[in-house]
């Protein structure tokens, strides 16, 4: 039986890594004797498998993984017994069974909503933002292991405005998944270029906030 | 400010605790605060079975909080310095240099630098005489603490021995004395009445002018004349943690450790280990059946490996290994087998733990020749070895590694070309199997280290090779190698030339190790980081000789700077192994016979044992 959980990753967490957020999900899941399946093989390895991994750094709140469960058990169980051995700042927020011809959570996923803050930019930024989708298209340098590339990252941006002016909050929509994928950074660095202003990665609070998948051209979040 | 600078280093999980299993508690409700620190990064502590001991064992009390400090890489020390935040406790946070106790663990002696590192870096004073009575004692124990002189005028206390013997009686009268407002002189004249407890200041140290010790006396008189270790007598009774700390981020030993026994019985002249700890204690199999259930279950690891010097010498090894096997195989968990004895027993129990997966066999001959074997007490013949590797390449293993130390007394180039030797003999071994019967390739892997005498050995009087003789001698092994099936891995010279320096070290050689930090060392213990160079200026700064501690040879009646701890063992006794040695006679284990040591003194473990 295939289940899709939805959990969240913040505060000290969110300086752990993707594969060390797997090993804790796997010694989590025996903590809590959750009767997961296993892959046939020399080196049988629990069934579960992450939508996408989130940078370190960034808090998640709308995170995914799908897991293989051996026996049917009810979603609020698998919730409960997570949450009680889990460390602070990983929360399983709901679960539930997938049907046999649901995409894992890694192929169906399309775009991520994400918020952040620039607000050690001490400079007015809301013209700046509004003006982003008005634009054709953004090409920006992409660097590749051998060689530089243009993108266009003008289609990858579905929605981007300002959340909190006084803070200087912003949130946007972007393609974000194993087809297209723009990194929240590559956008966040393009503003402050608008902005004539150094974009330092530490500097900025970054949240991902829902993960989405396409059902016809509409984006439904990877829980429903 | 800190999330900020975590952002900026190469792997910030090391610096955030909040780990499965971590204690809580609230530091204002508590009567003491100790932070555990381990001198070396997070990764490796982690690993460290002592730290996961004692940090329940302290932390089972409800009036201390037991944190944990690691140190931090070179990358998180910028940043620290640059931004002014004082070495913090895992735990809270909290800065440590308001702590009741800071406590070091002493596992090897290239940390030293560390430990003056991470002392400047909370803000402590660095040397004992000129910390106030606002900065915490620091306090230290472990293997290195043996010989703490080195140390000696930075740290406060040592404790010889086990910590779970006389912690809590150290604990309840600090707690006493702190109440009653009391000073420290107070306290640790107190303290130096508990056994085990060792007050450097106590002690004067007087040199002839050779630079060898004149005199070793006590200026205070509630210091005792010697320190006696102590030790658990019935390790079955002991505590032991139910849980154990489960790290955010990969670590050395990602796995629940069992603790089977304390001490060896085998006596190797050349290892500290093997005489510190005795007697040798062994915990029922049961009872680590038991510990395993509680620790898997609470942990959610999937490796269970098993601790001690000589695992195969666990006399209910037999009920233990199938015990686990029986409980965990099904269950997804496996069980790291150490270097064993290589035996049919003990090789179907490999086939059965590793499955397909057919790593290495590890063998310890130490020595290539049969003469150096016997002057260094290590009871394994050449035949033991190419039986126990034709059982293996049969049972389908490939690669065998074969560990060797070089510079050990008495060597001659017979033994270097021995070596060599012997991992020929090791692929002809292989070759004589028929091939029909015999795994499809094979590789030897020969590591030679290099020997460093220890204190409390047979070995501790003689001089130990300069880094160049070693050098030397690396590549004499290396010219005798005949097969191209061998690859020969050796030890950094230099390295084991400085921890010569240090194991063997008096009082004096604190100011050289100051010296050194203050001239850039730190994680002497890492390659990348070590610099020879520095250490030498640092002893040549000082005044200092690293010939006189590494490369001298002593003489039985010279004061060493360790003499006034015991370990229960007399000197006599090692006397009379380094002449047996120099003879090239062994010494029995003891469980064969008794070779009169003197742990009998501790009224436990093997000396107690029924003698079959």
């Amino acid at each position: 039986m295939k289940y899709r959980i939805k959990f969240s990753k913040f505060g000290k967490m969110r300086f752990i890594g993707h594969l060390d957020l797997l090993n804790l999900f796997q010694r989590a899941i025996k903590r809590a004797d959750i009767p997961i399946s296993y892959s046939k093989g020399f080196n049988p390895h629990q069934l579960i498998s992450f939508a996408i991994p989130l940078p370190i750094g960034m808090n998640g709140y709308g995170e995914y993984a799908d897991l293989n469960i051996k026996d049917e058990i009810e979603p609020e169980y698998i919730i409960k017994k997570l949450n009680n051995v889990m460390p602070e700042g990983i929360c399983i927020i709901n679960a539930r069974i997938l049907d046999n011809n649901e995409k894992n959570c890694a192929a169906a996923l399309c775009a991520a909503d994400y918020e952040t803050d620039l607000n050690y930019i001490k400079k007015d930024f809301n013209k700046t933002i509004e003006s982003i989708l008005f634009q054709k298209e953004i090409n920006l340098e992409k660097k590749g292991r051998k060689k530089v590339r243009i993108v266009d990252i003008r289609p990858l941006i579905y929605d981007i405005k300002v959340s909190d002016t006084e803070n200087r909050k912003l949130k946007f929509l972007i393609a974000t998944g194993s087809k297209e994928n723009l990194k929240p950074d590559l956008l966040l660095e393009y503003i402050c270029k608008l902005l004539d202003v150094e974009y330092i990665p530490y500097k900025v609070n970054i949240s991902r906030n829902e993960l989405y998948r396409n059902e016809n051209n509409k984006f439904v979040n990877l829980f429903l | 400010m800190i999330d900020e600078i975590l952002l900026q280093v190469e792997k910030p999980g090391r610096y955030i605790g909040n780990e499965i299993n971590m204690v809580s508690k609230n530091p204002s409700d508590v009567d003491i605060r100790f932070a555990f620190c381990f001198p070396d990064v997070y990764e490796v502590g982690m690993s460290h079975i002592g730290l996961q001991i004692l940090y329940f064992f302290f932390n089972r009390r409800n009036d201390t909080y037991c944190e944990r400090v690691f140190a931090p890489w070179t990358d998180m020390e910028e940043l620290m310095r640059k931004h002014n935040i004082p070495l913090f406790a895992l735990e809270t946070g909290d800065s440590i240099n308001k702590f009741d106790f800071v406590g070091f663990t002493l596992q090897y002696e290239m940390s030293y630098s560390n430990i003056i590192n991470m002392l400047n870096l909370a803000g402590i004073s660095i040397w004992s005489k000129d910390r106030t009575e606002d900065e915490p004692i620091i306090i230290a124990g472990g293997p290195c603490a043996y010989n703490p002189e080195p140390l000696a005028d930075i740290i406060d206390i040592f404790y010889i021995g086990e910590g779970e013997v006389n912690y809590d009686e150290f604990l309840d009268i600090y707690k006493q004395y702190k109440k009653q407002g009391k000073s420290k002189k107070e306290f640790f004249e107190r303290a130096a009445k508990i056994e085990g407890i060792y007050i450097p200041c106590f002690y004067d140290v007087e040199y002839k002018e050779n630079g060898e010790i004149k005199e070793f006396k006590r200026n205070n008189i509630n210091a005792p004349k010697k320190i006696k270790k102590v030790i658990v007598k019935e390790l079955n009774n002991v505590f032991y943690p139910d849980k154990q700390l489960v790290p955010l981020i990969e670590t050395v030993h990602d796995r629940v450790t069992l603790e089977v026994f304390r001490g060896c019985i085998r006596g190797c002249r050349f290892c500290q280990a093997g005489y510190i700890y005795r007697p040798v204690r062994e915990k029922h199999s049961e009872r680590l059946i038991n510990d395993a259930k509680s620790l898997v279950k609470y942990s959610g690891h999937e490796e269970i490996s098993l601790s001690s010097l000589s695992t195969g010498d666990y006399r209910e090894f037999k009920e233990l290994s199938q015990g686990l096997l029986e409980e965990f195989s099904k269950k997804n968990v496996n069980i790291a087998l150490p270097s064993l004895r290589i035996d049919a027993f003990t090789l179907e129990l490999m086939k059965k733990v590793q499955e397909v997966r057919k790593s290495s066999l590890t063998f310890a001959p130490e020595a290539g020749t049969q003469r150096l074997r016997d002057v260094i007490n290590k009871g394994i013949t050449e035949k033991e070895i190419l039986d126990g590797c034709r059982l293996a390449f049969e049972g389908g293993w490939s690669r065998v590694k074969l560990y060797f130390m070089v510079g050990l007394p008495t060597e001659t180039e017979d033994d270097l070309a021995g070596i060599a030797k012997l991992s020929t003999k090791v692929i002809e071994e292989y070759y004589s199997i028929p091939k029909e019967k015999r795994s499809k390739s094979i590789c030897v892997v020969l590591s030679s280290s290099c020997f460093v005498p220890k204190p409390f050995t047979p070995f501790q009087w003689e001089p130990q090779d300069t880094y160049e003789q070693f050098l030397k001698k690396q590549k004499f092994v290396k010219a005798n190698l005949e097969k191209k099936q061998v690859k020969y891995n050796y030890h950094e010279v230099q390295l084991s030339s400085m921890e010569g320096v240090l194991a063997r070290g008096d009082r004096k050689v604190a100011k050289a190790i100051v010296k050194a930090w203050e001239l850039g060392a730190k994680f002497d213990g890492w390659n990348e980081h070590f610099k020879y160079d520095i250490w030498t200026k640092a002893f040549e700064d000082t005044g200092l000789s690293m010939e006189f501690y590494a490369n001298r040879k002593r003489s039985y009646d010279e004061i060493l700077p360790w003499d006034h701890i015991s370990i229960g063992i007399s000197k006599q006794f090692f006397i009379k192994e380094m002449e047996k040695a120099k003879k090239g006679e062994i010494t029995l284990n003891c469980r064969t016979e008794c070779a009169n040591c003197g742990a009998k003194c501790f009224e436990g473990g093997v000396c107690y044992e029924v003698q079959n």
